[in-house]
């Protein structure tokens, strides 16, 4: 389109970046109109709120808005780091976060595998619905049935009571070892089926003629996986791969601070959890901004990293 | 024609009066009405079951025509209270009068003078002087002794408070057993001999255990309910967290060497399965009546009203007895007092209001029409606003009876013949308990800007064991010696504590529970790690911070 313009008429010395860009502008007017709201979306909520990102240095006061506040340097990430927990948040929030990736990751992409094997169409929609119903139901309300199921009384002592009559009875949610096995199938369970969406689309569009080479050359269902479906699906996995890594360093507080008591602190309490209690019921919004920035310089610089050697590697990558 | 004339003129003097009857109409109506918002959190417990906006209450809309004022409520969704006030407050986008207590560090660092400071609210030093406030001053003109609980250190005068006016309104929770079990156990104890020390609780815990009346005789609802208000530790002569010793200093419970000796009964306890283990798991009120209400527990701690008296309404309406005002049938809940470690001693620990219980309302700097807000919020302390908040309007949702037709234990003698007695649109609501039906007429069953009246608790007490509880809990505890005065710290001592108070919290409750559960062994040497630890983390500091507040405090006269 405009590129093959250029080559056939060079630029000339005198048309700036401008220049040009405004005749693209007239030219493809329809196409740029489409692209405002995207655009003004980035700026608008992404870009804007950019400027906010000062009070992080700054002992923020809402009566003196964001500009009249004092400068403070460092204090706040200084303050984070000397707090006693500091490193006990960090280390449990890369433990979960990679617990989740060892875990949490793989099921959607087996699940996505399984239903592709599956040519019945109703059984097959069934499972989908069934498995991807639980991503729209509340984090509050997950973890109000967890504290149900898992109080003395609840499902699991009640279960486990059926299998052994001489089991005794405990808190599930009170025992520090299973608080991240707790944390971590209950997040499985809310999220493989809507993470496994974007796999089996991938899976759609697989060529059938190379399923048919598969079983030409005597190969079985195994075989069709492994050589067929799981090299069709890697760029996704790869891509899906690098946007998790991005998010090592993050884990909400919402479902932490809903689930953790004080016996699991130890495995429970992460950099969020943490930040809720100190930063947002203290009203310390500039001690917040400096975790949350540190947290987010962390997760690029994460995303950038795997996202080269991805590239080096696999020649699949962001950009 | 004489008749055509005679209808002109009947037209024309009736329109003449009607004219006359609007003009005097627009002269009687004086001002404009002032138009006011006001953020509130509703009580999630009792008010939303009634409604979902105030305005739509008989009371707010009473005030609204007594003072001449158009309000319109912002409420926070139930449980967000804390992040929309927080909200508002960082994006600065004030409703004209808050409803909060901003004395409590808690819901605002730094206390009240650090929002004068930071431009959130207004003093009402000059409403004050100038007779804007008339009726709260002429309250506070009568009781002068609480004046110091209203100041400020700097000498501001703040908010609209709310004030328990009767001795008796202070003490409203405590530790309560199933006392139909225990006569059944006939171990001695009954109604007038009840378990008083922590050696008597010991053995009716076992009782019920061993008699198979419920697998864990004691419920407490989280950690932080084992030590609520100090009424275990109490026993100990500790506090669960900052209390003030016999000399009036500041001490921090868990750093006392008799804090150990009540760690090392609980774990027992809960060693020998007498503590319903789900106390690691933080049960929500609904889990703890659920449990209450089908035997699950024997003993526990809770209100009386919201408490007592939710659960024997539960139980009459399972019945279909609801609309007598009798025990139910098979479930008995009853006061024990606050335990001791020897019998006949009282209490140190229990109690937990001051007169000027809490900082409730605040004018913000962005109210353009102070006088219309002090007009409305001042109504609460006038005879008749007071009368209003507690019971409502005459007719509709009270009328005056005889005392002596009142069953009470409070000498209510000073209301004559003139005692203001709910109606049956609050007491015979079928739909509804007591305490949610009231929320549409009153306010005195939570709290909000006016003093709450004696004569109000005794409405509710519709149970006869309700009005023997107040009398155990009141005389089993002298706790106004532990009990802090309201506190204020200046900008740099509120950092500090929050800094250093976040860490010591965590690590408190993580190392009791570890000591409780038996993760960690508890020993001399086990414990002189704790209490490095506690020191380690700067206890020393923050007591010596909260001295010197209480210091100021005593100069100010605040206790």
């Amino acid at each position: 389109m405009a590129q093959s313009g250029a080559v056939i008429r060079p630029p000339r010395k005198n048309q700036n970046y401008l220049a040009r860009l405004g005749r693209n502008i007239v030219k493809h007017k329809w196409t740029y109109m489409m692209m405002i709201p995207v655009l003004a979306y980035y700026i608008i909520f992404h870009y804007g709120p950019l400027y906010g990102v000062q009070i992080a240095f700054k002992d923020f006061n809402p009566g003196k808005g964001i500009w009249g506040s004092k400068w403070v340097g460092l204090k706040h990430f200084i303050s984070f780091f000397k707090g006693v927990y500091a490193w006990r948040t960090i280390r449990n929030t890369l433990f979960i976060n990679i617990y989740l990736l060892l875990f949490g990751f793989p099921a959607p992409i087996i699940l996505a595998l399984l239903l592709d094997e599956i040519h019945k169409p109703v059984f097959k929609k069934t499972v989908q619905t069934i498995t991807y119903l639980p991503h729209f139901i509340s984090t509050v309300v997950i973890a109000g049935i967890l504290v149900d199921f898992c109080s003395t009384n609840g499902l699991f002592n009640q279960i486990a009571l059926m299998i052994n009559p001489n089991y005794t009875k405990v808190a599930l949610l009170g025992k520090m070892s299973l608080f991240r096995t707790i944390y971590v199938s209950s997040d499985i369970w809310q999220s493989i089926g809507w993470n496994s969406i974007i796999f089996i689309a991938a899976l759609s569009g697989v060529d059938s003629e190379l399923y048919e080479a598969v079983a030409i050359d005597g190969g079985n269902r195994f075989h069709r996986v492994w050589h067929v479906s799981i090299p069709c699906l890697l760029p996704t996995i790869v891509i899906m791969f690098i946007l998790r890594i991005g998010n090592l360093m993050s884990l909400g507080f919402e479902k932490i601070i809903l689930l953790y008591t004080t016996g699991t602190y130890e495995v429970a309490d992460v950099i969020s959890s943490y930040v809720y209690r100190r930063g947002l019921l203290d009203f310390s919004y500039s001690f917040s901004s400096a975790v949350g920035l540190m947290n987010n310089i962390i997760n690029f610089i994460l995303v950038m990293t795997a996202n080269a050697i991805s590239r080096k590697v696999t020649e699949t990558s962001l950009w | 024609m004489k008749k055509t004339t005679k209808a002109l003129a009947l037209v024309l003097s009736l329109m003449l009066l009607m004219s006359v009857v609007s003009i005097t109409a627009m002269a009687d109506g004086s001002a404009e009405p002032s138009k006011l918002t006001y953020w509130r959190a509703l009580d999630t417990s009792k008010e939303t079951v009634m409604f979902t906006n105030w305005a739509d209450s008989e009371l707010a809309k009473w005030i609204a025509e007594a003072t001449n004022c158009e309000v319109t409520f912002v409420h926070p969704p139930a449980g967000q209270e804390s992040e929309k006030f927080n909200l508002m407050i960082a994006s600065f986008d004030l409703t004209d009068i808050i409803e909060r207590d901003l004395s409590n560090t808690s819901n605002y660092p730094g206390g009240v003078d650090k929002a004068v400071d930071d431009g959130v609210i207004i003093t009402l030093n000059e409403a004050w002087d100038n007779g804007l406030v008339p009726n709260l001053k002429a309250y506070f003109d009568a009781h002068p002794e609480w004046l110091p609980q209203l100041v400020t250190d700097r000498g501001n005068i703040t908010n609209f408070p709310f004030i328990r006016e009767d001795d008796i309104l202070l003490t409203s929770w405590g530790p309560q057993i199933r006392i139909d079990w225990l006569e059944e156990l006939n171990i001695g104890f009954d109604e007038n001999n009840l378990p008083s020390t922590i050696s008597d609780w010991d053995t009716v815990l076992r009782a019920f255990k061993d008699a198979g009346k419920c697998e864990y005789p004691l419920l407490c609802v989280s950690l932080n309910s084992i030590g609520d208000n100090s009424a275990l530790p109490g026993a100990y002569g500790v506090g669960w967290e900052y209390y003030l010793d016999e000399e009036g200093n500041v001490q921090y419970g868990p750093t006392q060497d008799a804090f150990k000796d009540f760690i090392a009964q609980i774990k027992i306890w809960i060693d020998d399965g007498l503590v319903n283990p789900d106390w690691q798991a933080n049960l929500n009120t609904a889990q703890l009546r659920q449990n209450i209400l089908s035997d699950n527990a024997a003993m526990y701690f809770s209100n009386l009203g919201g408490g007592m008296g939710t659960w024997y309404d539960y139980k009459n309406a399972e019945l279909g007895t609801k609309s007598e005002p009798a025990n139910p049938e098979g479930f008995r809940s009853f006061a024990l007092p606050f335990p001791t470690l020897e019998k006949g001693e009282k209490s140190r620990f229990g109690g937990s209001a001051l007169h000027v219980a809490s900082f409730c309302a605040f004018i913000t700097t962005a109210c353009e029409d102070v006088e219309g807000a002090c007009r409305y919020m001042d109504f609460g302390y006038s005879e008749e606003g007071k009368e209003m908040f507690n019971y409502g309007k005459e007719g509709i949702s009270f009328n005056y009876i005889n005392y002596e037709d009142m069953n009470s234990p409070v000498d209510l003698s000073a209301f004559g013949d003139k005692f203001p007695r709910w109606s049956d649109a609050i007491l015979a609501d079928p739909d509804h308990a007591v305490a949610e039906a009231c929320s549409l007429y009153i306010r005195a069953h939570s709290s909000g800007p006016f003093p709450q009246d004696e004569g109000y608790l005794v409405q509710f007490m519709k149970y006869a064991d309700q009005l023997k509880t107040i009398e155990t809990w009141n005389g089993s505890s002298d706790y106004s010696g532990s009990l802090m005065p309201r506190l204020y710290f200046t900008t740099e001592e509120s950092e500090e504590l929050a800094s250093l108070e976040t860490d010591i919290d965590t690590y408190k409750d993580e190392t009791i529970t570890k000591f409780l559960v038996g993760d960690t062994e508890l020993n001399d040497a086990t414990w002189a790690d704790f209490q490095n630890g506690l020191k380690a983390m700067g206890i020393e500091k923050c007591l010596e911070i909260r001295n010197a507040a209480v210091q100021r405090a005593y100069e100010r006269g605040g206790k």
